[in-house]
């Protein structure tokens, strides 16, 4: 099967510099796939990669089986591309930016007019499309950036710190977009962020990077499980727990008791499958139960984590 | 369309309406093209100072036009990163660089051709006497003269796209200073029994030729990485 993105020992080094170190991941067609890490952990460079614009210093790389450096225009033909600091030119509309990009990356002639207004409506820019874009705003042009990525409908779409330097409220919208196109259209997005949040809340897997080096991959809850190999259970009652269902849950295994107030517990799990059980167990034995919620990690918590090495 | 085509419409749009640059340039053509066919004129006569005054300005004014133009399309896209997103399209290299050489050359060439007007107007309406230009100093204008340009622009953009923002520095100086130079000195190099004959046109278009295809030989060693390690 050809995935849609993959890498094989990617190294990529400027003189002295590695900026890229033996990374190898593969990523699935429709995936929304993130890059994690701090400034110059090698997101950028991995972009400029696997669009060719870069040759790898050692391994191999290709995107939908194709080599970006022997196959560039190819390669390029198939995936959009938001750089770090999108820029636009600034004396022209936003219907003439997009025409240009539309027509320079093959789009015929006659679908040109519909297919660019298209993503106007679909960017919110329609009443803008005559304006200068040296008069747009941050976020619009962030959003018009998109639009130009998108508009020769590519297969794979690389994004490079969409939300960087927007206010709250132009970056939830630029995320909301995103992850309407991985969602709706079925697009494979790899996404370069140190926006935590904005990872969590759109990317199916994650790897995380620094200084050129993988240091995890996987979704979260994989992620989450490998670092924290058991899982903490509140569980809120009704009324204090008969002291005999206590000892039992104690002689359970897999099960241990992180601290019980009358009617509060935390309790470990080893994993997950065993929640259902420790309920039943309760409910069993004459325990009223308000609440039951297992801890979910955040991703900044895995990230710090993992930052911090306590990865195994 | 042709991918290189699509580039040349963009930077000619571009271009003219970039109001400042343009203004930059037509004060440019008036103060040199006017002054200078005044002070020919004022001290010669007749027609052979003209045709020697078009011959050696009219090329010079184009390159600079042609430099003025092609910090717009080449240097200020780098500068603002927009240059990587055109490295990220279906696009060679090539077509990018040829697409902005033509795109840069026609809105140059066309004020070039303004302030060749403007030098024959000026002076006839300054002499009692019909001046018209010589037939190969006609050719001149209409071959020679926009390849001058195109292969200055070429070669700018060549070295822009290359070298990294102090060096492109460095280059800017030097060149305002050779066109200070070309533009006092222009005449004075061919000396005054200087005429224009078909040998001479014949000879500056080679020369005009031979520099457009080594620019054009030199463009193998642009290459995508290159341009993209030197964007600030």
């Amino acid at each position: 099967m050809t995935h849609a993105i993959e890498t094989d020992h990617l190294t990529r080094t400027f003189g002295a510099i590695t900026a890229v170190a033996n990374l190898s991941l593969s990523v699935e067609e429709g995936e929304v796939f993130g890059i994690l890490g701090p400034n110059g952990a090698g997101k950028t460079t991995v972009v400029r990669l696997m669009n060719g614009i870069l040759s790898p210093s050692q391994g191999k790389l290709w995107v939908y089986g194709k080599d970006p450096v022997s196959d560039g225009p190819e390669v390029r033909s198939m995936t959009g591309v938001l750089t770090e600091s999108p820029s636009h030119y600034e004396r022209l509309t936003a219907r003439q930016n997009l025409t240009f990009y539309a027509t320079m990356s093959g789009v015929a002639e006659e679908k040109l007019p519909n297919r660019v207004w298209e993503m106007l409506q679909l960017f919110g820019l329609e009443k803008r499309a005559d304006d200068l874009v040296g008069g747009f705003s941050k976020g619009m042009k962030q959003r018009l950036a998109l639009a130009r990525a998108l508009v020769h409908e590519p297969k794979v779409l690389f994004l490079d710190e969409p939300t960087a330097g927007l206010d709250p409220g132009a970056a939830k919208q630029v995320d909301d977009l995103i992850a309407e196109l991985s969602r709706q259209e079925g697009r494979t997005v790899f996404l370069c962020t140190h926006n935590l949040h904005e990872a969590q809340l759109l990317c199916d897997r994650v790897a995380m990077l620094n200084q050129g080096r993988l240091l995890a991959m996987g979704t979260i809850q994989e992620l989450t499980s490998r670092i924290w190999q058991v899982m903490s259970v509140d569980v809120d009652l009704l009324t204090p727990l008969p002291s005999d269902v206590l000892e039992h849950l104690k002689g359970l295994e897999g099960i241990a008791i992180e601290s019980a107030a009358p009617l509060h517990l935390i309790l470990r799990v080893r994993q997950r499958d065993l929640i259902p059980m420790v309920v039943q167990e309760i409910v069993h034995g004459g325990g009223e139960i308000v609440r039951v919620s297992p801890r979910e990690y955040s991703l900044e918590e895995v990230y710090f984590a993992i930052q911090k090495g306590d990865f195994t | 369309m042709n991918g290189m085509l699509i580039v040349a419409q963009k930077e000619i749009r571009q271009i003219l309406k970039s109001r400042n640059v343009l203004a930059s340039a037509i004060i440019f053509v008036i103060v040199f093209g006017g002054f200078s066919s005044l002070s020919t004129l004022t001290s010669e006569g007749g027609g052979g100072p003209l045709d020697q005054l078009v011959f050696t300005l009219v090329p010079v004014l184009g390159i600079f036009m042609g430099y003025l133009f092609s910090s717009q399309a080449f240097l200020r896209e780098k500068q603002g990163g927009i240059v990587e997103t055109l490295l990220c399209s279906p696009l060679s290299l090539r077509e990018i660089w040829m697409g902005k050489v033509i795109g840069v050359t026609v809105p140059a060439y066309g004020l070039t051709l303004l302030a060749a007007a403007l030098i024959l107007g000026l002076a006839n309406s300054l002499s009692q006497m019909t001046l018209l230009p010589s037939l190969p100093l006609i050719a001149h204008l209409f071959t020679t003269v926009p390849l001058f340009i195109a292969a200055t622009v070429g070669l700018l953009g060549f070295a822009q796209l290359l070298l990294g923002l102090r060096e492109n520095q460095i280059l800017n100086f030097a060149i305002i200073f050779a066109l200070i130079f070309l533009l006092t000195m222009s005449q004075a190099l061919f000396g005054s029994g200087f005429t224009i004959s078909w040998v001479v046109v014949g000879s500056s278009l080679a020369i005009a030729i031979l520099l457009l295809i080594a620019t054009s030989w030199l463009t193998r060693f642009l290459d995508k990485e290159r341009i993209v390690i030197t964007i600030p």
